[in-house]
């Protein structure tokens, strides 16, 4: 490889300039190496510099890694810019020598930049790798020089890989089987040489790249293992074992123990195992006892040292897959059971001196890890999962385990609490850990209901709300994970306790107590009809109001908690539940208005964000619905925080803020103020609607200004400017369903004489784009406008304003459109909708009551008979189409507020069933040409359809004559 | 009080890894719900019911004793010495040697009673596995004359000597592949088929040995038989005159001849036939060859398992499955599982056939794993089915088998159960999916997210999405609005583990995990937790 030394040199500057602390130097040397990345062998000129033992070190670093990032977004060829095939080639002949000749740091660089390559070109396009890889491990173990093998093995590691997560393919199978022919055996030669180096005794300094070489051997011994049991490691099987037993039961010198290299080995074993005992449990059954066997006296000698976790949890793992096998009786006698519980399960439940670290300086991370399942790879976790496994075959031993080593906790922690509240602590633990889910078939493990008297109460009603704080976040989470099961008077004679720990100096524990009385409040009995109810109401809570809140918003004045999402959630849900007073209700809306007001400062944490926005329409919609004057003096205090908001253009609150906005028209007694025309204004102006996330908020708010000031929309040309929206919005896939939402509103809430002057340009807008969209997604809220336009208007109007565009051309989207697409729309109110439209249609239209339209008629009624029956097996279809829209909540950044929402607005409230509205209407217009419609409905319904309206006649006592 | 939303979750844990932005599907092959058929190129040791059996006629057995039909190893429990002849000696002594010119000269001889002599000893010779002088025989110049043996003349003891050579030769063919590739070498295998046409059985069927283990070797060998007319030959073997011992020679010989794939349509079609008249025999070992070779067949793709369908005698197989014996019902549930890999018509056939019944027998008393493991990856392939189909399945109160299997069975059957389930929770209807859930299926996918098996575990991610699909329709009537099937999956632990599948390194799964956890746990609000493509370079 020849790169010109000015090159060379011209890099190296660049990249120390790239190092700088002046940043105008930086940026300069990193644009001139942007635009040198284009030029011929710059790849190669970054392989070279980084490989220069007389370059400075930090120069080769930046160099590799630049060399790394290049090949990241080049090296695959249908990426934007990917390098030729020339310097392909070269780089792939240079880089595994360089590669091994590197200082550790530059070669971590150029490994990784071996994998970005080989996974694309390994193996077909790069024929050379693992032959070369080979016959340098060869070079490098004869001549013991372990840092080398260890490099290979990486290198060899990175291409193995993929075996482990891909699916299963021929064309995987062929280059697993080409690895597996080149390299099963110098693999296995390599592990048994390197194994017979290994003693015990011998030095740390060269036992430590020797456990390393062993630990990569079994990881590709893993990968090469992913897919199936392959026939040479079959054969090899019983070597392979005895030697990774040996890894498990030797134990090597103290600082290879303590460092955790030996570990990080046993810990790839015990997934190899794992793996062993998922994909070739027959073939390994014969080792399977030796191992657990291995694996468990691993467990039992255990120090309690954090680098020993990992390895922990692996091996604990593997005991759970033997305990829920074919082969569980390996642990079912007493003996083993009793080993099993108390030397592995329960010393692993007490909690670590960096769990308290935890809960006390991060409380957020804590509280995941502690009672959000978040813990699934904690030592904890882990051993309480054995236990399960272990009691699906053996659940009386376990159960008298467990209750023994609760009794036996509880002793030690009564025997002394301030010395072992540790012990309690973990008891808390086991029994939540062990508490079946709702629902699950197996009862409990423990006596729930004494344990709760007697350990959980003492602590709930403790005074002081700072004594111990791990033991009353302990018992908070067992309230509010047995809070079902809890009756409601007891419940209801804690709450003073938990809202006293609201007051908690602890992060932990005040958020606890919030969430426990958020869940608190959401318990539901599920009672007979209508199904289940609130279990605490209103009266059962309000006496308890004034504390909560007073707490509550005390919590988030603490350090770390002004943005605590458990405390806000449980105001919004206080609020939500709660009868509050017109004092109380201005209170909390002037303390949400400030804390609104830090928010806004930089808004930062969404779920905090989204309840507190929550909670104020909360108060808003309640209060309000009572009294209609207090939102007078909710608008005082927000309009300044919410025009903030809009002035300042803090985008993350927009549709929240257009949310409270509509909240307060709705319950605002008209006229509405100045500040609302202004408003007005605002969200008429075009670019207010380029934020799609803020759409559906628009949408809504105009909803609620048409339905409190109709007449408005008609002044200073404003309908134009709607309409103007209207068409924008369908002009792109991503907004059009909510240009017809906007259509929709104006069609629902004004008069035809309002609209009338616009409605050939609404056509016109909607029909041509309808030529460039023929699809599911346009036609389906195409057709619902068109129902609910007739609906509103009558079939005349509908008919006659298509057709003002041009002559026949309702008669052509009758026929291409309504009668095909009809029977594929979804939703209960737009299949009413359409039903009623197209009954509407065919007994009112002139157009399709003359003869000559019989065709079209039948067709309809076709249609509709096939949508109504669609609708009784509702879902039937519900398999993804390709062009039903996805629910617009998840599309953009929209959030709705629940406690601002509206129920969705029937149009035909009046109607309560539509097949008897179409049956009946049927019915009526065939008795008024009699004879008429049977032969139709013979020639043009199809013979399905024609027995299921039969049906629908005869449910609905009606005749078709 | 609005519908109170599901419980919070925790931001959404990502890998450090950052993912491709344009991800597209891999719709080739992340289509979970799919039969599977054998076909992929295997890299395991082949199975004990993959593999042909070669077999060595001992000195005990008399020429019409049929060998043992046995899916047992390669080497039958045949090393007991004659009785009649010296002990074989452990070692070649000079005396051996002396033996041996003697053996050879006689074998050289014009003289028939020299020859057959010669013969008679070389066969005894070799009819002991392990005899030290077999390796020492067993030369090209041997080997060349016992195949010229093989096409002697008329004469009264012709037909006997034709019978030593070929038993001789069928010895060495049992042997290593170097053994039996100096027999076809010496152009042992038209003769052999010439052989098949002679007047007397006890020639015909020591012929078919010798071919039967020709066969065993190698595809190549196979073919050679066949080019040479041997698959036309053999099966004229099977007539109303034949003596069973010869049809069960002739079925063996034929069953290896059919475990690679037959050069012609028309050649399998004149297999079938046959297959399918002696699929009707009362005897076991006839019966057993003729499903292994049928079983056979249906390793070769999707035009073989169309001809046996057409040949009709699927409904005969399904019966088949509840025969006495074991080395019947393997090779035919074997069958039966390719077959089931077909499309929904040739599964719809076998439904009709009644096999569930039979499935579910196989799967609830005492039968062998194997058995067992292809019964549900059968059942699995049924899942794959129509939305009837899976009725059938569900019919057969099939589902809490499956279940209980899934959580108790051995791992390959735990896995074929979660095949099953997931095939049928991804394709039901709606009500079935109720029905289904109602058994248990979500404990049992969920239990199953642990797996390392990416296709599987894409295949669970399908079953539980449909069943989530189903929980939101449920939802809406629900005035409390959540979705039930989702708080079952959070109640048994499943949604820790769906959590935990973002840590697994395949970006169809990583793609559908968080599709799930998006569309079914996302809180209000919590959009704005989605996280945003983290940037991949390092800086």
């Amino acid at each position: 490889m020849e790169v010109p030394q000015e090159t060379l040199d011209q890099l190296s500057t660049w990249f120390l300039q790239s190092l700088s602390l002046d940043a105008s130097l930086r940026r300069a040397a990193e644009s001139s190496l942007l635009s040198a990345a284009t030029s011929p062998g710059f790849p190669l000129a970054l392989l070279k510099l980084s490989s220069l033992p007389s370059v400075d070190l930090q120069i080769r670093l930046a160099s590799a890694l630049h060399f790394k990032n290049l090949l990241k977004s080049r090296w695959a060829p249908t990426s934007d810019n990917p390098l030729p095939d020339s310097d392909k080639t070269l780089i792939k002949s240079l880089l595994l020598p360089l590669l091994l000749q590197s200082p550790p740091l530059i070669q971590s660089q150029l490994s990784e930049a071996l994998a970005i390559a080989s996974s694309h070109d390994f193996p077909s396009s790069w024929p050379s790798l693992l032959p070369d890889i080979i016959s340098s491990l060869g070079t490098s173990l004869s001549s013991g020089d372990y840092t080398s093998v260890n490099s290979l093995l990486s290198a060899a590691n990175s291409l193995f890989l993929k075996f482990r997560h891909s699916f299963d393919t021929q064309a995987l199978r062929l280059d697993l089987k080409y690895c597996l022919d080149l390299f099963a055996k110098p693999l296995l030669e390599t592990f048994l040489n390197t194994s017979n180096l290994t003693t015990p005794a011998a030095d740390p300094s060269v036992l430590k790249p020797l456990l390393e070489c062993q630990r990569l051997c079994s990881e590709i011994f893993h990968s090469l293992n992913s897919i199936e049991l392959p026939e040479f490691f079959e054969d090899h099987m019983r070597e392979w074992m005895e030697k990774f037993r040996f890894y498990l039961t030797s134990t090597f010198a103290p600082q290879v123990e303590t460092d955790g290299t030996a570990d990080a080995l046993r810990a790839s074993i015990c997934e190899n195992l794992q793996l062993y005992m998922e994909k070739n449990e027959e073939e390994f059954k014969d080792y399977l006892e030796g191992f657990a066997t291995a694996v468990w006296g691993l467990l039992m000698n255990a120090a309690k040292s954090p680098s020993r976790d990992q390895l922990a949890v692996t091996a604990i793992k593997f005991l759970t897959t033997v305990s829920t096998s074919v082969h569980h009786a390996l642990f079912g006698s007493p003996e083993v059971l009793g080993q099993i519980c108390n030397s592995v399960v329960f010393p692993n439940l007490r909690l670590r001196d960096d769990d308290e670290e935890l809960f006390e300086n991060n409380y957020v991370e804590y509280i995941r890890r502690d009672s959000e399942g978040s813990d699934t790879d904690t030592l904890r976790r882990t051993a309480c999962e054995l236990l399960k496994g272990l009691a699906v075959n053996y659940r009386e031993q376990v159960m008298g385990l467990v209750s023994a080593q609760v009794q036996s906790m509880l002793a030690a922690f009564n025997a002394n609490p301030a010395q072992n509240w540790k012990e309690k602590d973990a008891a808390i633990y086991l029994v939540v850990a062990l508490s079946p889910k709702p629902g699950a078939t197996t009862g409990y493990l423990v006596d729930v209901e004494s344990f709760f008297t007697s350990v959980i109460l003492p602590e709930l009603q403790g005074q002081d709300p700072n004594a111990v704080p791990i033991l009353k976040a302990g018992a908070l989470k067992f309230f509010t994970v047995f809070r079902e099961q809890i009756p409601k008077p007891a419940a209801l004679s804690l709450l003073p306790g938990v809202i006293r720990f609201l007051g908690s100096e602890s992060n932990v524990v005040h958020s606890y107590a919030a969430t426990c009385i958020e869940k608190l409040l959401l318990v539901k009995d599920k009672g007979p009809m209508p199904g289940p109810t609130a279990r605490y109401g209103a009266a059962d809570v309000d006496p308890y109001v004034p504390q909560m809140l007073t707490g509550l918003f005390n919590a988030l004045e603490m350090p770390d908690s002004q943005e605590n999402p458990y405390v806000m959630k449980c105001i919004m849900r206080v609020l939500g539940v709660a009868n509050i007073s017109v004092e109380v209700a201005t209170g909390c809306i002037s303390k949400l208005a400030s804390v609104l007001a830090m928010v806004c400062e930089n808004p930062k944490h969404p779920l905090f964000n989204h309840y507190l926005f929550e909670a104020i329409a909360a108060v808003i919609r309640r209060a309000g619905e009572r009294d209609a004057t207090v939102i007078l003096i909710f608008e005082k205090t927000l309009f300044p925080e919410l025009e903030k908001i809009l002035v300042k253009d803090i985008s993350e609150f927009w549709s929240y803020a257009f949310q409270i906005f509509t909240l307060l028209i709705d319950l605002h007694a008209p006229p509405l103020s100045d500040g609302y025309m202004a408003l007005f204004q605002v969200i008429l102006d075009p670019s207010s609607w380029k934020r799609s996330g803020s759409v559906p908020a628009l949408v809504r708010l105009l909803q609620a200004y048409l339905r409190k000031m109709p007449n408005e929309l008609n002044r200073e040309g404003r309908l134009g400017q709607v309409l103007g929206i209207f068409s924008q919005l369908i002009s792109t896939p991503s907004t059009e369903e909510l240009g017809f939402f906007v259509l929709n509103t104006v069609v629902e809430n004004l008069s035809y004489e309002i609209i009338s002057p616009y409605i050939s340009n609404i056509w016109g807008a909607l029909f041509s784009r309808l030529q460039n969209r023929r699809v599911y997604k346009f036609i389906s809220p195409l057709l619902i406008f068109m129902s609910l336009f007739l609906i509103k208007y009558g079939a005349g109007v509908l008919v006659d304003s298509i057709n003002s565009i041009q002559q026949g051309l309702f008669l052509m989207i009758l026929q291409q459109f309504w009668i095909s697409f009809s029977t594929k729309i979804s939703g209960s109110v737009e299949q009413k909708l359409i039903t009623v439209a197209t009954t509407r249609l065919i007994c009112e239209s002139p157009l399709l009551l003359d003869p000559a339209a019989s065709e079209n008629w039948g067709k309809l009624v076709d249609s509709i008979v096939q949508l109504l029956t669609n609708s009784d097996q509702a879902g039937a279809d519900f398999e993804d189409d390709a062009d039903v829209p996805e629910t617009i909540e998840y599309t953009g950044s929209f959030a709705r507020l629940h406690n601002a929402g509206k129920k969705e607005d029937d149009p035909l409230k009046e109607i309560h069933d539509p097949k008897q509205f179409f049956v009946s209407s049927l019915s009526r217009i065939s008795s008024q040409f009699p004879g008429r419609f049977g032969p139709v409905i013979q020639q043009f319904v199809s013979p399905a359809n024609q027995t299921a309206l039969l049906q629908l006649c005869g449910a609905y006592n009606s005749a078709i004559v | 009080m609005p519908p109170s939303p599901s419980p919070p979750r925790p931001a959404r844990r990502t890998p450090e890894n950052a993912r491709k932005k344009a991800y597209k599907e891999q719709t080739d092959v992340t289509n979970g719900r799919r039969r599977r058929e054998a076909q992929l190129l295997q890299l395991r040791k082949s199975r004990r019911e993959d593999t042909l059996s070669k077999r060595r006629r001992d000195d005990a057995s008399s020429p019409s004793t049929e060998p043992e039909s046995d899916i047992g190893p390669a080497r039958p429990e045949s090393d007991r010495p004659s009785s009649s002849d010296p002990p074989p000696l452990a070692c070649a002594t000079d005396a051996d040697s002396n033996k041996l010119l003697g053996i050879i000269n006689g074998l050289k001889s014009e003289n028939i009673s020299l020859q057959l002599e010669a013969t008679t000893k070389i066969r005894k010779i070799l009819s002991v596995d392990g005899n030290s002088l077999a390796e020492e025989v067993i030369t090209a110049d041997v080997v060349a004359r016992l195949v010229e043996l093989l096409s002697s003349k008329k004469n009264p003891r012709g037909p006997q000597l034709q019978v030593e050579a070929a038993w001789a030769l069928t010895n060495i063919t049992a042997g290593t592949s170097e053994h039996t590739e100096v027999v076809t070498n010496a152009g042992a295998v038209p003769k052999l088929v010439k052989l098949l046409e002679s007047p007397r059985s006890d020639v015909r069927e020591q012929a078919m040995w010798a071919l039967g283990n020709v066969a065993a070797e190698s595809q190549r060998c196979r073919e050679l038989i066949i080019d040479h007319g041997g698959l036309v030959q053999l099966l004229s073997q099977f007539n109303e005159h034949a003596k069973v011992s010869n049809l069960r020679m002739a079925t063996w010989t034929l069953s290896n001849l059919c475990f690679g794939k037959l050069p012609s349509k028309s050649q399998t079609k004149a297999v079938l036939q046959i297959l399918q008249q002696l699929l009707n025999s009362i005897d076991e070992k006839i019966l057993s060859d003729t499903c292994w070779a049928v079983s056979y067949l249906c390793n070769h793709g999707t035009d073989e398992i169309q001809m046996v369908i057409e040949s009709q005698i699927c409904c005969r197989l399904v019966k088949l499955l509840m025969h006495s014996s074991p080395k019947v019902v393997t090779p035919v549930i074997l069958a039966l599982a390719n077959v089931s890999a077909a499309d929904d018509c040739q599964v719809q056939f076998l439904i009709d056939s009644g096999i569930l019944q039979c499935l579910l027998k196989l799967l609830t008393r005492n039968y062998q794993k194997c058995i067992k493991n292809q019964a549900c990856r059968t059942v699995s392939n049924i899942c794959a089915g129509t939305t009837a189909q899976i009725q059938a399945i569900i019919d057969a109160k099939m589902v809490p088998l499956l279940i209980q299997l899934s959580q108790h069975g051995e791992t390959d059957i735990k896995k074929e159960a979660i095949w099953a389930i997931a095939n049928a929770t991804s394709g039901g209807s709606p009500d079935q999916i109720r029905s289904l859930v109602g058994d248990g299926c979500i404990i049992a996918l969920c239990n199953a997210l642990v797996l390392s098996d990416a296709d599987l575990l894409y295949a669970c991610l399908n079953g539980l999405e449909s069943i989530l699909k189903v929980g939101e329709m449920e939802k809406m009537k629900d005035e409390a609005g959540a979705n039930p099937y989702a708080v079952l999956m959070e109640e048994c632990g499943g949604l820790d583990k769906l959590e935990n599948l973002q840590g697994f390194n395949n970006d169809a799964i990583f793609e559908k995990t968080i599709k799930l956890l998006e569309s079914y746990w996302v809180e209000e609000g919590s959009e704005f937790e989605v996280p945003k493509e983290p940037s991949t370079d390092d800086t």
